[in-house]
């Protein structure tokens, strides 16, 4: 085997890896059995920084939080604790697949009392990809924000497009390597879970251009 | 010659896309709302459909076999726009009719603003025309028509659409809300509002697609619409 081709051959395997996707994790589609509040605890909550430079990215799982409003269905979530700000701010919430598997989320924010101010629900989150988008202008008041489950969404399932491309050496003469590009796709089933992983950010709003 | 000229537009073309792929999305200020009545739609940037064939077989030759691709890009792209001549469909008509017809259902009142534009950037000054607007709606169309993601049965041609879009404050020129809208998303989506191609309207080459006008434009009409629909959806 000519060296290029040893080369590539070891140097593969390492950068499939690198692009593999995120490791699979099985949805979780209910949260009987498991103790809820209420009211979210806002005492742990998590503080956000008001810088695009340190977002927060966790995962929500088996060990999450669980959210029971009187009459409300059951929901996991997280709180943070916003920024102190006198101007609005860009808020961004990011709901990223793991395997197949995507939290559904939706939004509250609420003041320092903990009372709902706003509430943003799961169909004005945007697709970016896989993924689901929510930027919105945080107002000074808003001091919380809770990332919670959205249970009617959980179970549901959506198939995506995934575009992929292919590089393949091609040996030719001695020792030389052509590269071949090819294009595929393949479809990638996403389900809406109680589980996923979420980043959050803080930051100015942006100028333009 | 003609080849050449197509190599160097698609060149370009992949570097408008790399040089906006960072561009911030600026969610739309609804505290501004209830001042924003009358939306003006600046005559939207629209290039010509073209037909892209991503990781082609000639990609894997340097430039000999970019100006086959240009070549072959070239013709299809005329067939493409024959096609749409032929059906009567005229893109940049059609998105600014559903664009309308959102921003109506979204409760806004809306003008066109004509604008004579140079390059593909957003406008640097809105004209003060005769009929006042809260807001001017700039749309610049990056590219549209189909693309395939290589060259087989797993990659068939389906319709693309993708736009910018910025809302500007006519009292004092602040930008409202800025994004970027995507149907048909292949690659990468930072920063990019997508919209999933509907899988019933796709060819397994485009010597099918070219044989199926109505559909071919039918695919077109939906991806313009739902375009258009986003952008309506990001105002509301």
């Amino acid at each position: 085997m000519p060296s290029v081709m040893r080369g590539l051959a070891a140097v593969l395997p390492a950068l499939l890896a690198a692009c593999a996707g995120s490791p699979a994790v099985p949805p979780i589609l209910s949260l009987d059995g498991r103790p809820c509040v209420a009211r979210p605890d806002l005492a742990g909550a998590q503080a956000l920084a008001l810088d695009a430079g340190n977002p927060i990215k966790l995962d929500l799982d088996a060990g999450a939080a669980c959210l029971e409003p009187g009459g409300g269905g059951r929901s996991a979530y997280v709180a943070f604790r916003l920024p102190r700000s006198e101007q609005p701010y860009l808020l961004t919430v990011t709901s990223a697949p793991l395997g197949d598997t995507l939290f559904s989320p939706r939004l509250m924010l609420l003041d320092e009392q903990g009372n709902v101010l706003r509430e943003v629900p799961r169909d004005e989150f945007m697709a970016h990809g896989v993924a689901l988008y929510a930027g919105l202008r945080a107002a000074p008041a808003e001091r919380y924000l809770i990332v919670a489950s959205d249970a009617p969404s959980v179970g549901q399932h959506m198939s995506h497009i995934i575009g992929e491309s292919h590089v393949t050496p091609v040996p030719i003469g001695i020792g030389g390597v052509a590269i071949i590009n090819s294009g595929s796709e393949k479809q990638q089933v996403i389900t809406y879970a109680h589980n996923g992983r979420v980043t959050v950010s803080a930051q100015p709003i942006p100028k333009a251009n | 010659m003609r080849a050449f000229r197509g190599a160097a537009v698609v060149i370009a073309a992949a570097m408008v896309l790399v040089g906006c792929a960072s561009q911030p999305e600026i969610p739309y200020d609804r505290a501004a709302k209830a001042q924003i009545r009358k939306i003006g739609i600046v005559t939207p940037a629209f290039p010509e459909a073209s037909v892209v064939l991503l990781n082609s077989v000639g990609s894997s030759f340097g430039l000999i076999g970019a100006l086959a691709d240009a070549g072959v890009q070239s013709s299809r792209d005329t067939t493409l726009k024959n096609l749409m001549q032929q059906q009567k469909f005229s893109a940049p008509d059609y998105f600014v009719e559903r664009l309308n017809q959102g921003l109506r259902a979204a409760g806004y009142t809306v003008a066109m603003v004509p604008v004579k534009r140079d390059g593909s950037d957003f406008v640097e000054k809105y004209p003060s025309g005769a009929e006042p607007v809260d807001a001017y709606l700039d749309l610049v169309t990056m590219a549209y028509g189909y693309i395939a993601n290589g060259v087989g049965d797993s990659a068939p041609y389906r319709p693309r659409f993708i736009v910018r879009a910025r809302l500007v404050s006519a009292k004092d020129s602040s930008v409202l809300m800025q994004d970027k809208v995507l149907y048909n998303p292949l690659g990468p989506t930072d920063n990019t509002v997508t919209i999933p191609a509907d899988p019933a309207l796709q060819f397994k080459d485009f010597d099918a697609l070219a044989a199926s006008p109505q559909i071919a434009v039918k695919g077109l009409r939906v991806a313009t619409e739902q375009s258009a629909q986003t952008i309506a959806k990001l105002l509301q």
